[in-house]
């Protein structure tokens, strides 16, 4: 599952993990309550998560995720990378924390390693 | 009276009464009065017979023997008789003239009875025979005295006696010669004289005896020589000589000699003290003409300095105040040559008003009575102009205390007048700037650390009375420890000024007033003392806050606006680039793709540290040393060829530093971002310690440095202000080729 309020940039890593076989992108998300929704909604391996939402923190999620997809991986996937937002993030449970400027190829190995629980090789 | 007088024929002795040199007086012996007086008792004793026939016998008696006299009377007036009545002695006594003149009298006292009776009463009478003596009794004791100084002179002063032969050999000598010469006379009759004398004085010798020679008879010549003694001393005889060769008896030569050694000796020591004296007169009186001398010589200077000297006006005055004579000193000061002015009245020289008001009369017999009058007042020149004058007057006196006149010396202090009133003019107004002053302004001692003088505005911010301040110690409304307040005292008393921008004080109800503080040194009634001016930075403070609050929201809008779209835009456009550089294989694109996917990179991490860098308030209560940390790592990712390490000494405060904390981390930030830009180092190392009570961050590089001369910019100034703020210091070490070296010290901050 996808959460980012960046429209463009979520269609965008959804349509490049699309191009991967064994990745699906089962929900999408652009805020904290649809995000809510769709997690209740759907079983997903591994939830890509964007801090910034425009009705509050992507941290708030993680419980939620906890919750209804109790094997899930969390991928914080973030621009800012400022501590206390990545320090939140580490205490609410997230598994993995990325710079959203991170090239498509180490998110698909990243997203591909927390989806298997196992760590893969990074792929470009 | 006269009735009682008797006749001589009275009493039988007719005119030979009055024949008689013997004067003849009757006395009644009960009244005492003079009965009968003869011609030769006027002669003796002055009164003629009218004025003695009046008079008391007894006036005749000196006063020292009329008591006896009285009682003599008396007892032949009772019984007849008497001891000198009857003894018909001659008796020799004092009587008194008519002068006054006291006479000797020879006197001779008989009873004489009347051939009859005058009434009937038995009468007695005394008749005294009297006869002067007075000059006989004068040649007598003449005769008497000569003779006894005779004796004397022979007995006493005349020692020695010797007879020689016309050769001069000693035929007699008298035995007194060996009290004198140590010889018996027998030792020395038939020798020669000559043998005795002193060389030197044989020649005189033999020459006075010649001269004795040639005087035959008692014509003595004067001798003197010296003779020696057995003993062989020198003894000085002298005396004198007589030829007496040809006196049947003597039939010699007769000497009378003395020892006059110990007159001699006595003569010379006197002869020698006087030279002496005299000498020493001389020496006295040579000394005495030197001092004189000086002291005219010191009269003149003194006369010459009196006339000389050019800042005191010296002049004299009569007692009326006419000046008598006038220095040069009182020329330049009022403007009068001496000839204009001798003769006037001092007065010309008092303002106008001053002379109306007596001033001039008063300034006189103040100085006449109390011996100085002293004052200060306003003088007038020759010219009209005034000048302020300071001086005194005195009186000149004569030996007897008759005042002669006055002696006046002034002085112009109009320079010092003026000075004295600037001076104090600036103080009053200085005293009213302070007191005035809403600042609060305080002295402390910068020795005692106890506080001098404050200002009302103190008293008010502080809450006490100036009583109350007056005497304690800086301490005590000081709200920093004692070491803190010690620190600021010491600095602030090496380097003469100090600014500090934010203390904390205590009222006297216990509550903190926050304020900044401008101390200096001065030197104040010879102490070292600081004057401090505090003022009460609440309301700026207020207001900082809320510019910080207001900054900082703008930031949080202006970070969350780049983060939230800008940075957001710029991760979708390289995403989106970086999906496309893998579809572009092979197309010739894909290079330029991924250099500018690489420069969109390094644009959205500067961002990002822009976006961090004005969100840094909010990681204000995070611990210091973390946050530096963060920035290390940041920077760290931005770092192109060069290593950044962070060194935190072990200790280290694990607090947060609030507000400050995010100030010192700007000034890091700040050092960083010159580092990356401008070094061109290797290797930054980055380094945080604690050094009593200090906070000494220190970032270092091994880069090609500058020239601090040179250097310019506003990151420089303003990471100086920045630390100033805090209450510390920033410098900075570098040289061309050596690197650079920030090293930043502020008081630790408290956590806040």
């Amino acid at each position: 599952m996808l959460v980012d309020d960046h429209a463009d940039f979520r269609r965008l890593i959804a349509a490049w993990l699309h191009r991967h076989s064994d990745l699906e992108v089962v929900a999408e998300a652009g805020s904290l309550a649809e995000a809510r929704n769709r997690t209740a909604a759907v079983r997903c391996d591994v939830v890509v998560l964007d801090l910034g939402l425009p009705d509050g923190n992507g941290v708030d999620l993680i419980e939620d995720v906890r919750e209804s997809n109790a094997g899930a991986a969390v991928l914080i996937l973030s621009a800012s990378l400022h501590p206390t937002n990545l320090e939140r993030a580490t205490e609410a449970g997230a598994d993995e924390i990325l710079d959203k400027l991170a090239s498509p190829g180490e998110i698909v190995t990243t997203i591909r390693r927390l989806g298997t629980g196992e760590p893969t090789t990074r792929q470009e | 009276m006269s009735d009682q007088a008797l006749r001589p024929q009275d009493l039988g002795i007719g005119d030979l009464f009055e024949r008689v040199r013997d004067a003849v007086i009757v006395a009644d012996a009960h009244t005492g009065r003079i009965v009968l007086w003869n011609s030769a008792a006027t002669e003796i004793f002055g009164y003629s017979v009218p004025e003695a026939l009046e008079m008391n016998v007894e006036e005749l008696v000196p006063e020292r023997l009329r008591e006896r006299h009285r009682d003599g009377l008396a007892r032949y007036r009772e019984t007849g008789h008497g001891p000198y009545i009857d003894s018909h002695r001659l008796l020799e006594l004092p009587a008194m003239r008519n002068t006054g003149e006291e006479i000797r009298i020879e006197l001779s006292l008989s009873p004489v009875e009347p051939r009859y009776s005058v009434g009937d009463e038995e009468k007695r009478y005394a008749l005294a025979i009297v006869r002067d003596i007075t000059a006989r009794k004068g040649t007598e004791e003449a005769l008497r005295e000569s003779e006894a100084r005779f004796h004397a002179l022979v007995q006493n002063a005349l020692d020695i006696v010797m007879v020689t032969d016309a050769q001069g050999t000693i035929r007699y000598i008298s035995p007194s010669i060996e009290r004198v010469l140590g010889y018996r006379p027998e030792e020395m009759v038939g020798t020669s004289t000559a043998g005795y004398v002193h060389a030197d004085d044989l020649e005189r010798a033999l020459g006075e005896l010649a001269e004795a020679a040639s005087r035959p008879g008692v014509h003595p010549v004067a001798v003197e020589t010296r003779v020696r003694h057995k003993d062989g001393s020198w003894r000085h005889l002298e005396g004198i000589a007589n030829n007496l060769l040809d006196d049947p008896v003597v039939g010699g030569m007769v000497f009378n000699h003395r020892d006059v050694t110990e007159r001699k000796r006595a003569e010379d020591e006197v002869r020698r003290l006087n030279e002496d004296l005299e000498n020493r007169v001389e020496e006295r009186t040579a000394r005495l003409e030197t001092a004189l001398a000086e002291l005219r010589a010191s009269e003149e200077r003194h006369r010459l300095l009196v006339d000389n000297v050019e800042d005191y006006a010296i002049f004299m005055m009569d007692p009326n105040g006419r000046v008598l004579d006038w220095n040069v000193g009182a020329e330049r000061i009022f403007g009068y040559r001496e000839a204009e002015i001798v003769g006037e009245s001092s007065s010309i020289l008092f303002t106008p008003e001053d002379s109306r008001d007596g001033a001039p009369e008063r300034e006189l017999s103040k100085a006449d009575k109390e011996g100085r009058a002293e004052d200060e007042r306003w003088h007038v020149r020759k010219d009209g102009s005034t000048f302020w004058a300071s001086g005194f007057v005195r009186p000149i006196r004569d030996d007897v205390g008759n005042l002669r006149g006055f002696a006046k010396v002034a002085r112009d202090i109009t320079e010092r007048k003026r000075a004295e009133e600037a001076l104090s003019q600036s103080e009053e107004r200085y005293r009213a700037v302070v007191k005035q002053s809403t600042d609060g302004i305080y002295l402390v001692d910068g020795k005692t650390r106890r506080i001098l003088e404050t200002n009302p505005a103190l008293q008010n911010m502080l809450g006490y009375s100036a009583q109350e301040l007056q005497g304690m110690e800086l301490h005590e409304i000081v709200a920093h420890d004692r070491e803190d307040v010690e620190a600021n005292i010491r600095r602030t008393l090496r380097e003469g000024w100090r600014f500090i921008r934010e203390r904390r004080y205590r009222r006297k109800d216990g509550s903190a007033v926050d304020v900044e503080v401008v101390a200096s040194a001065i030197h104040y009634g010879g102490k070292r003392v600081i004057c401090a001016a505090i003022r009460d930075i609440t309301e700026r403070k207020r207001a900082e806050e809320v510019m910080r609050e207001t900054r900082e929201a703008e930031r949080r809008r202006i970070a969350r606006d780049l983060h939230d779209d800008v940075l957001q835009d710029l991760s979708y456009t390289a995403a989106a680039l970086g999906m496309i550089v893998l579809d572009a294989e092979r197309t010739g694109l894909e290079d330029e793709l991924q250099k500018a996917i690489d420069a969109l990179r390094r644009a959205a991490q500067g961002l990002r540290a822009a976006v961090n860098d004005l969100r840094l308030e909010e990681e204000r209560n995070r611990p210091f040393a973390e946050l530096v940390r963060y920035l290390v790592e940041g920077n760290r990712a931005r770092a192109q060829g060069y290593g950044i390490r962070l060194e935190v000494e072990e200790g280290f405060p694990a607090t947060p530093f609030g507000y400050a904390g995010v100030e010192l981390l700007r000034i890091i930030h700040e050092a960083l971002t010159n580092v990356r830009r401008h070094s061109g180092a290797e290797s930054v190392l980055v380094s945080l310690r604690g050094e009593g009570g200090y906070l000494i961050a220190e970032i270092s590089d091994d880069g090609r440095g500058f020239e601090l001369a040179t250097a310019s910019g506003v990151g420089l100034s303003s990471m100086r202000e920045r630390a100033a703020a805090l209450g510390g210091e920033l410098e900075i070490e570098s040289e061309a080729g050596q690197g650079t070296t920030v090293h930043l010290r502020v008081p630790l901050p408290e956590k806040g």
